[in-house]
């Protein structure tokens, strides 16, 4: 017999001392979600099975090194075996990651939410659809992975929502040597909102800002967001952060929380690991942003999803008065908001993913 | 709970086994019983009485009939009670839902009954439980005496929900006497291992592939896709099955049991005939020396031979599930076994071994397309595919990404079902010099310990669940 092969049976021991001696965590920022408790016992939890099935996952939460581990499946699965995807997430040719694109399956009910707005209102409605980074990227995919098919999705929205549709799929193209995407989160950059806003103002008829205009400041080089959060790998490829700043006096209230400032972000958001929450503070209602320069006139209200979320700044050095739904979260009727407040422009805003898979179209009425 | 789990593998494995030696021989029985009915109330411990009771009928039963083995009549009415409550138990459990669906299809029957739920490991330990209760009555085995024996016996935890069916003529001796020594724990711990492997290295990564292929649209497949979804089915199938086998013939080791082999290398077999020789053994020998032969085997007339093959190939199939699917693949292979002995068997083995190992392949992976596939209308149009029936394309894009992207595992799933590692086993230990052997072994201790390391993050990693409310 091999002594050797104690080895393996003395990693399980010297793992399990290292589990109960080790301190609990209570919540696991990478995964965003508190961890298991150690599981209450009584007959009653005893008889349903849940102490047990709390036992089991209060192990697998709080098992030794469990980050560590992540990281090797990930470096044994992508090196040793060769495999292109991780989690939903495509390993691209240079080591880049992708998260997939599918098919969307509400287009028509989509549709009829956005054009019950046109329909319901007397607003000038915009809608623009922002692609993913796998579109705009597409060459870095895998090799024989499924086309994204997102410009198809694109068309088929476009020809069933009766709104002005904006193309801002070929401006991203046309910039693709920029860094419009994270490596490691599905948002795209300020610099992709930028060049979105740009196409946007232009359809409704502004006079887009340029570049020159704002004051650029880089607020973190450490970002790991949700492509991270999903592969646990590629730490070196952490992102940086910009904001684009203005001399412009904002008003910013969060009717939600009730709060009031003069600033589209939160920096204290850059402490944690979600620090894409930092624009527009994470996820509020309703936010109403009041532009107190002289020449800002009009107002808008946008539909948005969190792409919108590092584009709304621009927007805003535009009109008086901009009103950011998050459908999810609004109890109200937008359409009886939009009529009351007599709003001139609307504008839908999401990216192709979390159109169809986000329920914040539903909340459209 | 199962074995690839850290659950398991980190809790209750280590507990039960540091309690398991330390107590007194004569109460380690007790604690192995103790242990397999915690293990198999896990989840849900409400099965644990049918476990018992089961168990219990098949003790006295056993006793009874050895007490009454004068008056024949007495001991066959005990035997035929045995085999009513076991039979009867699979019948309501595993059965009964599928025989009122189908009923229920009838126009003139019309009921609406909610079937019980399938409580785990009930066809493997309903089986050991009536083979120990039959070879009593033949008289090939003594009733075991002592209660606790018997139950651990049946409960096992091991062997309790995915096999081998472990007979109680195999077991009884060790039951109450076996060796417990670091030789038989290294040996049995590192077989546990190769399980784990096979199970979690192997197995749960190629049915990744399995899972979306056979979740894509037949109509546009292509029949290279399809292909390669049945191959890794199979692959899965046998990875999976055989990897469980080797975590409890494993731990049985670890224990001091020695359980039979479950698997020999079954896709590398030569004809079909073979290949049931050495797939899922311990079931079909089951099938074999309480069914067939009982039936008068191949030692009849040849149309009631061939009627025997069908009766029990219809059985093994339907006891893989309660489903048409199951029926069908178990009269495919009866067809398959029975033209093997009758046509084409001598032609068969004239032919070169290459095309031979060829002909068995393509036919187990044939019929594991029939084996996974639920609903005849589903088996029917992936076997259109499969066999250039409809308008698919040969080859597509999904195709060549499966082959890239599960690549490697999929080569390693074809190579190691070939006996090699074996071989290089045995070429290892005939090496003489002391130093290459002592590096070649300590290798081999080395990469277990690293590819332990692989298995346990693949666990780990599928506890893994982000919540990315922020994703929106």
């Amino acid at each position: 017999m091999n002594k050797f092969y104690i080895l393996p049976s003395a990693a399980v021991v010297i793992l399990l001392i290292a589990f109960i001696i080790s301190p609990k965590k209570e919540f696991s920022e990478n995964e965003n979600r508190y961890l298991q408790d150690f599981p209450e016992l009584n007959s009653e939890t005893l008889l349903s099975g849940d102490f047990t099935g709390g036992l089991g996952t209060y192990i697998e939460d709080h098992f030794p090194l469990r980050d560590g581990f992540m990281e090797l499946n990930g470096i044994f699965s992508v090196y040793a075996l060769g495999q292109k995807e991780i989690n939903g997430v495509y390993v691209g040719e240079d080591g880049c990651f992708l998260e997939k694109y599918s098919k969307p399956e509400r287009i028509n009910e989509t549709a009829e939410k956005i054009n019950s707005l046109t329909e319901k209102t007397d607003s000038k409605i915009y809608c623009a659809l922002a692609p993913t980074a796998a579109e705009i990227y597409k060459e870095k995919l895998p090799a024989f992975a499924e086309e994204t098919g997102q410009l198809e999705a694109l068309k088929e929205y476009y020809s069933l929502i009766n709104a002005d549709n904006i193309d801002i799929c070929t401006a991203l193209y046309e910039n693709k040597e920029e860094k419009l995407y994270y490596n490691l989160d599905h948002h795209w950059t300020a610099k992709g909102a930028y060049i979105g806003y740009r196409e946007i103002a232009s359809e409704m008829g502004l006079e887009p800002f340029d570049e020159d205009f704002f004051d650029i400041e880089q607020v973190t080089d450490s970002f790991k967001g949700t492509i991270y959060s999903k592969v646990n790998m590629g730490a070196d490829q952490a992102d940086t952060m910009e904001v684009y700043k203005s001399g412009t006096d904002f008003t910013v209230s969060y009717t939600d929380t009730e709060e009031t400032t003069d600033s589209f972000y939160n920096f204290d958001y850059l402490d944690q690991k979600d620090k894409y929450s930092m624009y527009l503070n994470n996820l509020h209602s309703l936010i109403e942003i009041t532009n107190n320069s002289q020449g800002a006139r009009g107002n808008l209200a946008v539909i948005k999803d969190s792409y919108a979320n590092c584009l709304i700044p621009f927007l805003a050095e535009h009109y008086k008065t901009v009103y950011v739904f998050d459908t999810r979260y609004y109890r109200g009727s937008v359409c009886s908001f939009i009529n009351e407040n007599k709003i001139e422009d609307v504008l839908v805003l999401y990216n192709l993913n979390t159109i169809d898979e986000d329920l914040g179209i539903d909340g459209i009425y | 709970m199962v074995f690839s789990s850290l659950e398991f593998l980190f809790l209750f494995l280590p507990v039960f086994l540091t309690v398991y030696y330390i107590v007194p021989f004569r109460a380690k029985n007790l604690i192995l019983l103790t242990g397999s009915l915690i293990f198999y109330g896990w989840g849900e411990p409400k099965y644990i009485l049918l476990l018992l009771i089961l168990s219990f009928t098949g003790y006295i039963c056993c006793l009874a009939m050895e007490k009454t083995r004068e008056n024949r009549l007495i001991t066959r009415l005990v035997l035929i009670l045995s085999l009513a409550v076991c039979l009867g138990a699979l019948m309501y459990y595993k059965y009964f839902g599928f025989i009122v669906e189908n009923l229920s299809r009838l126009s003139f029957f019309n009921i609406e009954i909610n079937a019980p739920a399938l409580p785990i490991g009930v066809s493997f330990f309903t089986f050991q439980i009536l083979s120990c209760c039959i070879d009593v009555y033949w008289g090939r085995v003594k009733a075991e005496k002592s209660i606790i024996d018997f139950v651990c016996y049946v409960s096992m935890f091991p062997q309790l929900i995915a096999g081998p069916i472990v007979r109680f003529s195999d077991i009884s001796r060790e039951l109450h006497e076996r060796t417990h020594s670091l030789d038989n724990f290294l040996n049995g711990a590192s077989r546990l291992l190769i399980g784990i492997f096979k199970k979690v290295l192997i197995a749960d990564r190629i049915g990744t592939l399995w899972t979306v292929i056979k979740a894509g649209d037949y109509g546009e497949m292509s029949v290279l896709t399809a292909w390669l979804g049945i191959i890794c089915f199979t692959l899965q199938l046998y990875y999976d099955f055989s990897g469980y086998g080797d975590m409890a013939i494993g731990m049985g080791r670890m224990m001091g049991f020695n359980y039979l082999e479950n698997f020999d290398y079954p896709l590398f077999s030569k004809s079909i005939t073979e290949f049931w020789r050495r797939w899922h053994m311990s079931l079909s020998s089951w099938f074999r020396d309480y069914v067939y032969i009982p039936l008068g085997g191949n030692r009849c007339s040849k149309a009631r031979h061939i009627l025997n093959i069908f009766i029990v190939w219809g059985l093994t199939g339907i006891w893989h599930g309660a489903s048409w699917n199951f029926l069908i693949w178990g009269l495919y292979y009866a067809c398959l076994l029975a033209g093997e002995k009758y046509i084409w068997g001598k032609a068969l083995k004239k032919l070169p071994s290459a095309v031979r190992h060829l002909y068995s392949v393509f036919i187990v992976v044939v019929g594991f397309g029939i084996f996974d596939l639920t609903g005849l209308g589903e088996i029917l149009s992936y076997f259109k595919v499969l066999f250039f029936a409809g308008s698919n394309p040969l080859i597509d894009r999904a195709f060549l990404y499966n082959i890239t992207n599960g690549g490697v595992i999929l080569l390693m799933g074809i190579i190691f079902s070939a006996p090699l590692y074996r071989l290089y086993i045995n070429r290892c230990q005939s090496i003489e010099k002391k130093g290459v052997k002592y590096a070649l072994l300590f290798g081999d201790g080395v990469i277990r310990l690293v590819l332990f390391g692989a298995a346990v993050s693949f666990m780990v990693s599928s506890s893994y669940s982000p919540f990315l409310y922020f994703r929106f």
